[in-house]
This record gives structure tokens, C-alpha cells and sequence, in this order.
């Protein structure tokens, strides 16, 4: 039986993060904000289920990928948006630096730009990204290092606060080693 | 608007934050709302289709599943079994696999259903093997930053530990465990992987045989699978290559001879050929029973090498092929390459999804959300 209490708690818990995730993945808010929502109704869809995995987040952050990666989706969506609002203004109100690090994301392959976004932002190790993605932890690996690879020279072009950034880095401090234990206990 | 960081995680974070407060959600009574209307929409299409199949008759069942494909060598012959007489249309056995979530669980042959869950979480993908006589599975689990081979019961029990390593393979006589135990032991490895070992151990006695990537000390060449021959002599090896303009390498290896495992690090080594083909290179590769094997063929272009396609194809030892099984997606790894005892049903993971193929016909998608999988 569904329980929308709990649905409900889940949901806006943790809406907003996913959708910030999404945008980094997509470029876009209104795409981000509608694959989201999708992911979010499949999950009620069956909610007995997937509130029984041990991390119905990334359960909901993998169908929202999927479904902005769909080509019919897209295109459909897309023409909709149009005739209803012109143009998407998606930067209003962030800052200069997280916009040019979204539009550095938008030049390199989706595959890397998952990848980096799973790895750097959500903060999962490579073999939580292999488990997510359905790739092997060495494919994940090599889409780490060309995707930091692709994004150095944009970064370090299209700088407005004027930072020094050296190109390739270490994982950030306080995230999960790649290669730490991940059990689920549910 | 706060500080920004230098490091591109703490600037993605601080980006995202910010974006996130601007975020302003539906409420969620109506995303329950679209959720419960899909639902209902999804009851309705399936009734639908019922309806039609019931109505036309024979369907394919597996017509619609988004198969890769396979290009056409005429109709697939039986593959001859040594000692006996194949059936017609054998059955298939189960499958052990391992999750993306994780676990270690047999899956329903027919409906790719899981089964039993043998062990609840922390498996590692990479490869999973069953026994000779499919009672025992051996898997890799991590257990901080070790990898540990561990053992447990096909039909349920208590998994045990074996020995430190991943990418189990047992012989078909029973006696061997071969595995691949990376360098520096115990260590916690970031982005590099290196100092790959094959080792090769004796079930009934415990005692190991080491083989090293090559005599002179050189790049690391990871493997990635490990296969026994039908007569559990001789070992293929999966090496990957130590630059990323290179192809891996699939080479044959007689344990009781040598200590290296890669092409041309002893005389007895031998890679599979490639006949005629330039630019090409096994990705993975297992023996079948009759001796021969299902390999996953790539084919690469550019620098650093691109894709350009995938093949999973039937080939003897000496590189001739036998036939085509299928064509791989080329943004897919192809893992997990198996047959059943018979030979006669071949499986591999396509990314997380697990096709089937009964005597090297046009497979079929079972299942999905998978990182490893085996015939039991």
C-alpha cells in the first residue's frame, strides 16, 4: 500500500537538490524541472517499491536523466515550451561563476558531464557512479578524467571572479573515497 | 550570494545551493495526482495490447524489446556437444547475478525475476561464478577498501570468505579458482588501477600459482576477465592495455608453464588473431564448451580511441569466425559474456541489461539493473 505521508517527506525533502543536480546535468532549468517532476510521479507510481530501497534519491535522480535524455521527450517538450514561453531565461539570479560552469558542462559529452556532476556535486564514489549509470568503474574513470580534461580550458577562459584554476584535481575533501564501503542495509 | 570556492566541486556545491533556493516545487499532491494518472494510463495500454496479441495470435514476445541486433549468417545451426546429444529446445538454467544495488540474487531464467537473494548488499560487479556442478557462487565483496572473494551456497546459506581479490573464475573440473588480485593488496586506489596479478587457486588444497602482466617490470595491464577452457588447462586472460590508444588483449595461457599473462611474456602465450582485420581488438573473451569462444570484438577509430562498433561473435582459438550473435550498442561496455553448460544459451550484460541468446540467434533482453551475471 502507498503511503503518501511518507511519499510526500521524501518528496520535499529533496526535490530541490535533485532539481539543482538535474540542472547541472542539463543545461536547463525548465528540463531539469520537468524530468524531475516525471521521475518523481513514476516513483508514486510505485511507491511501495521504491520507498523500500536503501536510496530512493538516486532511484529518482537516474529515471530524471533518463527521461531528459529521451530524444521524443525532448523534442516534444521543447516545442511546447516555446509556443508557451519564448526563449528560457535560465540564469536569472545565479551567479556569473555557477553560469559559466554550467555553460563549460554543456561542451562536453552527456556521458562526462553525468559523470562529473554524480562524482563532484553529489558527491558519490566512482563505484556508486558505476552501480547508477550501468557503466563499468573503469569507463566511469575515464569519463572523470576527460570530462575534467574538457572542462579545464573553458573554466580557465570564461573565469569572472578571477581565480586560478588549475585544470585536473584531486576529489574534494570530505566526499566519499572512491572505493569506500557502500552497503545497503534496507 | 556567498564566497566561491576554487576547487570545482566546492563551486559546483555553492552553484547548485543557490540555484536550489530559487527552485519552487509543485506541491506534491499533484505530482501524486500525474504519478496516479500514468498509472492509469499504463493499465489501460496494457489491457490494449492484450487484447491485440490475443486477437492476432502468435506474437513475438521479445519483438519489441529494443534487441541490438544481430546481422544475418543464415539459420543458426545446434552447436554439437561433446558425449551428447543436445536437446532441440533446452532449458534454460538459472542465472546468479549481481545488482546494481549490489546484491547478490538468482534470477527466474524466464521471466529475469529475482529468485532468492543469496546476499543483501555490498557485492562488487565484474564477474560472478557458479561451481561445475551449480552449488556454489563465488563473488567479490568489498569490505572497506579490500576486495575479498567470498563463496556461498546457490540455494541459500551463509556466504564464506576465500581469499583477498576479484573477477573469480572456476575451472569446469572443479579444482581451480582463478582471480585477479591487484598489486599493492591492500591498499585504498583512487583513479589509477595498477600492478595487476592473475592468481590461480588450488580449491581442494588452498595452495596459489601467481602470474605476473610480464618478466621485466613495465606499465600496469589491467584484466578484466578471466575464462577456463573446456579441459581446465589452459586460462583466457583479459588484459587491458597500459595507454589508452591500445587495445586490449585476449590472450591463452597454460598455468602449468608460465608465469605471465600477457602476449608474447612467454612462449606459450598466444593472443587470439584477427585474421585479415586491422584496428581491431577483443574486449573481453570467454571459452565455450566445445573449445571455442564468445568474445566482444571493438573497433576504434581516432586518438584517444573512439568506438565505431561492437561485435559479440563466436570465434575459434585462432580467430576465424563462427558466427555473429550480435551488435552491440557502441555507448555500451559488453560484460559478463557466458554459456550455459550446453552451449547452447549464451548470455551478456549490455550495460545493466542482461540479453540472452539461444544458439547464437538474434538475443533478447531478460532483464535490466544488473552489473554481473552467470549460467548457475
Amino acid at each position: 500500500m502507498r503511503d503518501p505521508a511518507t511519499f510526500d517527506a521524501f518528496y520535499s525533502g529533496s526535490v530541490q537538490r535533485l532539481t539543482g543536480q538535474l540542472y547541472a546535468m542539463t543545461g536547463s532549468r525548465a528540463e531539469a524541472e520537468d524530468c524531475v517532476q516525471e521521475a518523481y510521479a513514476r516513483a508514486w507510481q510505485r511507491w511501495d517499491t521504491v520507498s523500500g530501497y536503501c536510496d530512493p534519491e538516486a532511484w529518482v535522480r537516474t529515471v530524471a536523466y533518463r527521461v531528459s535524455v529521451s530524444a521524443w521527450r525532448k523534442a516534444a517538450n521543447m516545442r511546447v515550451a516555446h509556443r508557451r514561453h519564448g526563449v528560457p531565461a535560465d540564469a536569472h539570479g545565479l551567479s556569473p561563476d555557477y553560469v559559466a560552469i554550467i555553460a563549460a558542462l554543456r561542451q562536453i559529452p552527456s556521458r562526462q558531464r553525468q559523470a562529473i556532476v554524480l562524482y563532484h556535486l553529489v558527491g558519490l564514489s566512482v563505484d556508486e557512479i558505476a552501480r547508477e549509470t550501468g557503466a563499468a568503474a573503469g569507463t566511469v574513470k575515464a569519463r572523470l578524467s576527460r570530462g575534467r580534461q574538457a572542462l579545464a580550458p573553458h573554466l580557465t577562459e570564461a573565469d569572472p571572479a578571477g581565480h586560478e584554476r588549475p585544470a585536473p584535481e584531486p576529489p574534494a575533501t570530505g566526499m566519499p573515497e572512491p572505493g569506500a564501503e557502500v552497503r545497503c542495509d534496507a | 550570494m556567498r564566497d566561491h570556492p576554487t576547487d570545482l566541486a566546492g563551486r559546483l556545491r555553492a552553484g547548485s545551493a543557490d540555484f536550489a533556493a530559487t527552485v519552487r516545487p509543485a506541491p506534491p499532491e499533484a505530482i501524486r495526482a500525474r504519478g496516479s494518472r500514468r498509472r492509469r494510463r499504463q493499465v489501460l495500454t496494457a489491457a490494449v495490447v492484450a487484447l491485440a496479441i490475443g486477437a492476432g495470435g502468435a506474437g513475438t514476445a521479445y519483438a519489441s524489446l529494443g534487441q541490438p541486433g544481430r546481422a544475418g549468417h543464415g539459420a543458426p545451426a545446434a552447436r554439437p556437444t561433446a558425449g551428447s546429444s543436445a536437446p532441440v529446445s533446452p532449458g534454460r538454467p538459472d542465472i546468479v547475478a549481481v545488482t546494481t544495488r549490489g546484491e547478490l540474487v538468482v534470477l527466474d531464467p524466464l521471466s529475469g525475476e529475482a529468485r532468492r537473494i543469496l546476499v543483501a548488499g555490498g557485492v562488487a560487479g565484474g564477474a560472478v561464478a557458479v561451481s561445475p556442478d551449480g552449488r556454489t557462487a563465488y563473488f567479490a565483496a568489498r569490505h572497506g577498501c579490500q576486495d575479498e572473494i567470498e563463496s556461498v551456497p546457490v540455494a541459500g546459506g551463509r556466504p564464506e570468505p576465500v581469499t583477498a581479490g576479484v573477477l573469480p573464475a572456476v575451472s569446469p573440473d572443479g579444482k581451480e579458482l582463478a582471480f585477479v588480485r591487484q598489486g599493492n593488496g591492500t591498499g585504498c586506489h583512487h583513479l589509477a588501477t595498477s600492478g595487476d596479478e592473475v592468481v590461480i587457486r588450488h580449491l581442494p588444497g588452498g595452495g596459489e600459482t601467481v602470474l605476473e602482466p610480464m618478466a621485466k617490470p613495465g606499465p600496469p595491464h589491467p584484466v578484466s576477465r578471466l575464462s577456463w577452457s573446456p579441459d581446465s588447462r589452459r586460462l583466457l586472460v583479459s588484459a587491458g592495455p597500459a595507454q589508452d590508444n591500445e587495445g586490449w588483449q585476449l590472450v591463452q595461457v597454460d598455468p602449468a608453464t608460465t608465469r605471465y599473462y600477457l602476449a608474447g611474456a612467454a612462449p606459450g602465450n598466444a593472443a587470439v588473431p584477427f585474421p585479415g582485420l586491422a584496428g581491431r581488438y577483443y574486449r573481453e573473451g570467454v571459452y565455450l564448451p566445445d573449445g571455442d569462444l564468445l568474445v566482444n570484438q571493438v573497433c576504434c577509430s581516432g586518438l584517444p580511441a573512439r568506438v565505431t562498433s561492437t561485435l559479440i561473435l563466436e570465434v575459434t582459438p585462432s580467430g576465424q569466425l563462427v558466427r555473429q550473435v550480435a551488435i552491440g550498442f557502441r555507448n555500451r561496455d559488453h560484460t559478463s559474456l557466458d554459456a550455459d553448460p550446453t552451449g547452447h544459451w549464451l548470455l551478456y550484460l549490455s550495460g545493466p541489461d542482461l540479453f540472452l541468446s539461444l544458439d547464437g540467434a538474434a538475443p533478447f533482453k531478460l532483464t535490466t539493473g544488473l552489473t554481473a551475471a552467470a549460467w548457475s
